[in-house]
């Protein structure tokens, strides 16, 4: 009854980003990376910052920075909500830095200021490190 | 009678003003068809929130979230109204802020402090006007809506609830009903309400058997800001489409009071001309009678 491939959606509160079929997703779990193959169990699990992969049918292959967020696996439906999720591809180099040398200036006193300030940062140097991984991709 | 000169000099300006709100009405049209995709291409991820809450509700079967608890007694109460930055649509403007005095009018009868949050010029301006203070204002901003605006503004209500500093936010904005009619609406946005654990839901949730990582409870307290971020994006996007609806319309009607206007100079100009030709035979005939 398994099916061979999974029905990946990708949604912000702006759009749909991504929907398709793919054999293999790989989320960025709140704590590390969690992959999903076909016939996976039902599951939710809350996202963190991070690199979302996912290899379609055809055997192409598409990453996406995604901003937090949660996945719902149910069947074979994947469901990946999150605030934000850019293709590797768009994210501009000088911005993620500029963000980044932001977040690491900014001063943070409260509980609260810290939280936030840590999501920054935390979201800026997964984009970072996504975009230094596809640069080397490119390189090789 | 007007005489013919003067005739002809309205009719062109109403015609140069028939231009512009023929121009409006159809920047309008466009803009409208955007913010109608925009609120459309909202609904996927509302929709599957929505569901997802209801399921770690049915599964949690006693939630307790600092967000949904009712503060006792409500003291300070925070208000969002959502405007227009720009005028000349009908009736739009002054629906949503009749709405907002209605809710401020009752909050005071309750005697319940309140802070305002204002998106658009034309909401400030009122609010200036009657000389209430205004906590927050974003202008300039209505016709795009943008989930990063409504995370900043939702994240910093949530905070403040969280500390009891406020106990009670509502947004007023305008729905999108159709194309012709736009009901300004007020929504509760904190407490969150309408969320009951258990109820009718239970028995799909058993059914799916989920694998919760970490427990459904963790996810559902990260999961819940997101339906008060969420709430105000929407209101933002529906906002938005009921402006362009909104002006629209009201384009669409001066522009036919225009076309009106326009047929009925020209009939008068017609009828004066004829009075002076005939009036100018009447003068020839009557100064050849006399010779």
């Amino acid at each position: 009854m398994a099916d061979k491939t999974l029905h990946v959606v990708v949604i912000t509160p702006a759009r749909a980003v991504f929907e398709d079929q793919a054999v293999s997703v790989v989320v960025p779990a709140f704590d590390g990376e969690l992959g999903v193959l076909p016939g996976h169990a039902a599951l939710m699990s809350l996202l963190g910052p991070g690199g979302l992969r996912l290899t379609q049918a055809n055997g192409a292959k598409l990453s996406l920075a995604v901003r937090g967020g949660f996945l719902q696996v149910h069947g074979s439906k994947v469901t990946v909500l999150t605030p934000e999720a850019v293709p590797v591809e768009d994210l501009d180099a000088g911005a993620v830095n500029k963000e980044l040398a932001e977040a690491e200036g900014q001063k943070a006193v409260s509980d609260a200021e810290i939280k936030l300030r840590d999501q920054k940062l935390a979201w800026a140097r997964a984009r970072r490190k996504l975009l230094e991984a596809n640069a080397g991709t490119h390189r090789n | 009678m007007a005489n013919t000169k003067e005739i002809v000099k309205r009719r062109k300006s109403v015609r140069n003003t028939r231009k512009i709100t023929k121009t409006m009405e159809m920047v309008s049209t466009a803009k409208l068809a955007k913010a109608q995709n925009a609120a459309l291409a909202a609904r996927p991820y509302a929709d599957k929130l929505r569901e997802v809450i209801g399921d770690l509700a049915a599964l949690s079967e006693d939630i307790r979230h600092p967000l949904l608890e009712r503060h006792d007694p409500v003291k300070k109460a925070v208000v969002i109204v959502m405007t227009a930055d720009r005028g000349l649509c009908g009736g739009f403007n002054g629906n949503i802020l009749r709405e907002a005095n209605s809710v401020i009018q009752k909050l005071k009868d309750r005697g319940v402090e309140f802070e305002l949050i204002v998106q658009g010029k034309k909401g400030r301006g009122a609010f200036r006007y009657l000389g209430i203070p205004i906590a927050k204002e974003y202008l300039m901003v209505s016709d795009k809506p943008d989930y990063a605006r409504a995370e900043s503004i939702a994240d910093e209500l949530i905070a403040r609830f969280g500390r009891k500093e406020i106990d009670e936010a509502y947004v007023v904005y305008s729905t999108f009903k159709s194309m012709v009619s736009q009901k300004p609406r007020t929504d509760m946005i904190l407490p969150l309400s309408g969320l009951q654990s258990g109820g009718k839901k239970e028995a799909k949730a058993e059914g799916m058997g989920y694998l919760f990582h970490p427990d459904p409870k963790t996810i559902l307290t990260e999961v819940l800001p997101l339906v008060v971020r969420m709430s105000i994006f929407t209101a933002m996007l529906d906002n938005c489409a009921g402006e362009h609806a909104a002006r629209r319309l009201a384009m669409k009607n001066a522009t036919d009071a225009a076309d009106d206007m326009i047929k009925m100079l020209t009939r008068q100009y017609n009828r004066a001309r004829q009075s002076k030709i005939t009036q100018e035979i009447a003068e020839i005939v009557g100064g050849a009678n006399a010779l």
